[in-house]
């Protein structure tokens, strides 16, 4: 009988024109966005490509130089795209494309997208995520909201309840009548991705399961605002009231809540700003050893502790070049207050995640939003990740050059040049984002959230269709 | 015959019937609760701004201070206690370690509208040598926030706003059709037509008087100056009356077609859909995908070879620089290395302005298509001018880069010829440093043209409901 209904709610809704429009409008919304978001993956991905690449052949192809040279002429990380970004481009747009490795400096991520380009970009672009988090909740309802208040309007709901059928079974029945179209749409889009992104060269890791779960929480999104749109169909007295009801939840729920959840977090956990955030590390690395200045007062420290331990009296009877391994000990501490600081900042965003997380009770585009981002390796924890990872390998260049000075040259000696080999020797730089594992389990808030946003809702249409 | 009893007996007929239905007390209430909070978020970003802006101010001038004493001491003969490369008579530790504060405070209006304020820096302290600005002038930020935006009052406006009148004139006719009241107004000695537009218009006033009520008092109240700059409270007031009447008259048409309340509210989403949301993000879309930008990627390695190949040819570089400049020729004294890396920047700024110019003619291009496009639609063009009266726009902070790296020469060329000649930096030279005050770009351009084309928008949607309602027959509106 549940089928029943649900084949009658489908049919009658392909019967109508509106229907039909908004359906076809939404499906080739999905198709330019899908083809767009396509073609921009592929062009990043060869500009990404070939800039690794040269900048690569660039490091390589360094003359003979002092080591510390090279440091300071250091070289760039990029960060890599990967296939599910097709889908759900996050927050690429703002978070920077490539970090510069040099001596003494941790630098941030530069060359937001964003930064490019006007200011209507902060509309949105045509993209599949947009599409799949705004516009399918806004078809979802335009299809359902009268799924009760029609019935009532035109009187037929006394005639259905007269056949014996329990409501929440008709429910059920109008559920699947609007989640079907909404299901299908869904599937087609995730189908064309899984067949482009199978089909690519040179792609790196395409998930089939990581694909397959972004669709599953997509699906439960939309599962949630059937109930939702089903939920306040059953309590409004008109389908005119009903519709714009539910555009205010639409609202709340998609644009009006992840801004005020940005502005509450922002208000009581901002960022430094990046000038401030500078001159912090500044001071701090005034404080300890500086690996240019001989004279500098942990410098001085750091060269008697030294002599001691080798029991020598004089730089030049080290085994090796002091200033080297001075600049190998400055960069240790300079290291540290990078650490110190970025802890700090990563301490900042993690509270103004929670608040996020703490807004996902009023918005369950919020936990769909993250996961979606999450699986598409395109959210702010996986830049963070690619952050750490660069800055590891920066301090591990620096390592491999400083030690090259210190072993391979005495005090004094800036003359020292090194031999070409040794920039082929430092390995090039790659990235390897963390596993779906740890990605789900970070995420296990916005999984939690999700499901009980699911079962909350559920149990709510049963209950208020009980009432009608 | 319409007579102006009538009129005035609908109108209050009409407020009364708004008022005992509690529209008013909600949309009052909703609007107040809309307009204070997004007002207190801008005003909380504005706060931040102008506080790190002063911070800063205040560190330079403690810095200054304590430089003053050095140069005195120095100048005095007596031995001081930083190591040579922090004395500041040097001039190009001056021109490194004490930079001024080329800031860009926050607009009279800045609360308005967060426009692109949350994705550039507010202020950046050029030095005579080091780090290029041309290319890094981003904020740190949560890139979640940049993503979500800010719940500001130019997000009320744009987005909420219309959402309410599609909620508080969408069925304006129907409804009394639908309970049947509609055929007791056409026994009354008034077209439809006029008292579905006095309906209408009633509405309109009612919102649009709570509405400039509570920005007249709240604006102020967050410490926004109204009497500042009176062309611009008048642009933002007009801009609002204009949008609001523009989703107004959209709402009378779409009333006029004579179909249900549940059909009108479709439709009037439909069109809000369309305008707020997809017209917008495909203008965008188009703008990315016709224009793009090219890759930064690319430029990152460009610049590295150019910087390379200038030191390669630094004494070259910098005989062919003293040609360029023989006012910097012919003097002894002064340091052989900062001389060249002066020189070898000259000759890397000229080689990347191809590459960097590039960038600004796609951006250019970008701009032009999206400009003329925004008359598509009214969100639109009511985004791009109040992101204008806020100082918030692409325009303002291209304008602003564009001073601060004037500026930057402008400091650097202060202590260059010092560093050619070998000269000291004298304490008598603080009060001739180059100082940066920040121009806003002259006149409101975008904005006015914008408020005339919303308001023409309405124009064309009253022109075509009269046009259209002279052609059908009030029997057209009757139940069946």
């Amino acid at each position: 009988m549940i089928r029943r209904i649900m084949l009658k709610e489908f049919k009658e809704n392909l019967r109508q024109g509106r229907f039909r429009v908004s359906l076809l409008i939404v499906s080739l919304l999905l198709l330019i966005a899908a083809w767009l978001s396509f073609s921009y993956f592929n062009s990043i991905q060869q500009q990404h490509a070939e800039a690794k690449e040269n900048a690569r052949n660039i490091w390589v192809s360094q003359d003979e130089k002092n080591p510390h040279s090279a440091a300071h002429y250091g070289t760039y990380a990029f960060k890599p795209k990967y296939p599910l970004s097709l889908i759900d481009h996050g927050v690429d747009k703002y978070s920077g494309i490539s970090i510069f490795l040099e001596a003494h400096k941790r630098n941030e991520s530069q060359f937001m997208a964003a930064a490019d380009q006007t200011g209507l970009s902060r509309f949105g672009d045509l993209t599949p995520d947009f599409i799949l988090l705004f516009i399918i909740p806004l078809l979802i309802i335009l299809t359902g909201y009268n799924a009760f208040t029609r019935e009532r309007e035109l009187g037929t709901w006394q005639l259905l309840r007269s056949q014996g059928l329990p409501v929440w079974k008709l429910a059920l029945g109008k559920w699947g009548g609007v989640f079907l179209p909404i299901f299908l749409l869904t599937a087609g889009l995730f189908i064309i991705a899984a067949v482009l992104l199978g089909n690519l060269q040179d792609f790196g890791q395409f998930n089939l399961a990581a694909l397959l779960l972004m669709f599953v929480v997509y699906l439960v999104y939309y599962a949630i605002f059937v109930n939702l749109t089903l939920i306040v169909s059953a309590i409004s007295r008109h389908s005119g009231i009903s519709l714009v009801s539910l555009l205010l939840v639409w609202i709340v729920v998609c644009l009006a809540m992840p801004k005020a959840s940005s502005n509450l977090a922002d208000a009581a956990f901002p960022y430094p700003s990046r000038q401030a955030f500078a001159s912090a590390i500044d001071e701090d690395k005034k404080l300890g050893l500086d690996g240019h200045n001989p004279w500098n007062q942990a410098a001085k420290e750091f060269e008697r502790e030294t002599l001691e331990k080798y029991g020598v009296d004089s730089l030049h009877k080290l085994p090796f070049n002091f200033d080297g391994y001075r600049m190998q000990k400055g960069e240790e501490h300079e290291a540290e207050v990078y650490f110190k600081h970025y802890a700090l900042l990563k301490e900042t965003h993690q509270q103004q995640t929670k608040v996020y997380q703490a807004a996902t009770v009023l918005s369950p585009f919020l936990p769909t939003r993250f996961l979606s981002m999450a699986l598409a390796r395109t959210d702010y924890r996986t830049h963070w990740d690619f952050a750490d990872a660069a800055e590891k390998y920066r301090l591990k260049m620096q390592e491999a050059l400083n030690m090259d000075f210190a072993e391979n040259s005495s005090y004094g000696n800036w003359a020292y040049r090194a031999d070409k080999s040794l920039w082929k020797n430092i390995p090039d730089f790659s990235y390897t984002p963390p596993s779906y594992g740890t990605v789900l389990q970070r995420n296990s808030g916005n999984l939690v959230a999700l499901a009980v946003w699911m079962f909350v809702s559920f149990f709510g249409l049963r209950y208020f269709t009980g009432k009608i | 015959m319409k007579t102006p009893n009538s009129s005035r007996y609908h109108f209050r007929y009409e407020f009364i019937s708004l008022l005992r239905q509690r529209w008013l007390q909600f949309l009052g209430f909703t609007l107040l609760l809309l307009v204070v909070f997004s007002l207190y978020n801008g005003k909380q970003k504005v706060d931040l701004r102008m506080g790190t802006i002063n911070e800063a101010i205040a560190t330079v001038k403690e810095k200054d201070s304590l430089g003053v004493i050095l140069l005195d001491s120095i100048e005095a003969g007596h031995t001081v206690s930083v190591p040579r490369w922090y004395m500041p008579n040097k001039p190009n530790v001056m021109g490194y370690n004490y930079p001024r504060v080329a800031a860009m405070p926050a607009d009279n209006m800045a609360m308005i509208a967060t426009g692109q304020s949350d994705i550039y820096s507010h202020y950046v302290k050029p030095t005579m040598y080091g780090e290029s600005f041309e290319l890094n002038f981003t904020e740190l930020s949560n890139p979640v926030q940049l993503m979500f935006g800010s719940f500001d009052l130019s997000f009320v406006l744009i987005y909420l706003l219309p959402l309410i009148v599609i909620a508080f004139a969408y069925n304006i006719l129907s409804q009394e059709r639908e309970q049947g009241i509609l055929s007791l107004v056409a026994s009354h000695p008034i077209s439809l037509y006029n008292w579905l537009l006095q309906k209408a218009f009633l509405r309109y006033i009612i919102l649009a008087g709570i509405l400039i009520v509570l920005l007249l008092v709240t604006l102020p109240s967050v410490g926004v100056s109204l009497f500042a700059d009176i062309g611009k409270t008048s642009t933002l007031l007009l801009l609002t009356l204009g949008y609001l009447l523009f989703w107004f008259l959209l709402a009378f048409l779409i009333n006029l077609r004579g179909k249900s309340s549940a059909n009108n509210a479709v439709t009037l989403i439909a069109w809000w859909i369309a305008l707020v949301l997809l017209l917008p993000s495909s203008i965008n879309q188009t703008a990315n995908s016709l224009f793009p930008v090219p890759s930064r990627a690319r430029l990152v390695n460009e610049l590295r070879v150019v910087n390379v190949e200038a030191e390669k040819k630094a004494d070259e570089l910098l005989a062919s620089f003293l040609r360029d400049h023989p006012e910097l020729a012919g003097h002894e004294g002064g340091s052989q290395g900062w001389k060249e890396y002066f020189a070898s920047q000259d000759l890397i700024r000229k080689e990347i302005q191809p590459v960097l110019d590039e960038y600004e003619v796609s951006l250019q291009r970008q701009q032009a298509w999206v400009d003329n496009l925004r008359f598509i639609s009214p969100a639109l063009l009511l985004q791009g001018a109040l992101n204008e009266v806020s100082g918030t726009s692409t325009k303002h902070y291209k304008n602003y880069r564009q001073q601060v790296s004037d500026f930057s020469i402008a400091w650097r060329d202060f202590f260059m010829p010092l560093v050619f000649r070998g000269e000291d930096f004298t304490k008598a030279m603080m009060a001739d440093l180059p100082g940066f005050t920040y121009q806003p770009p002259a006149g409101n351009s975008t904005s006015t043209a914008n408020m005339i084309a919303i308001m023409v928008y309405c124009g064309l949607l009253l022109g075509g409901g009269l046009v259209w309602s002279r052609k059908r027959s009030s029997r057209a509106l009757m139940p069946a």
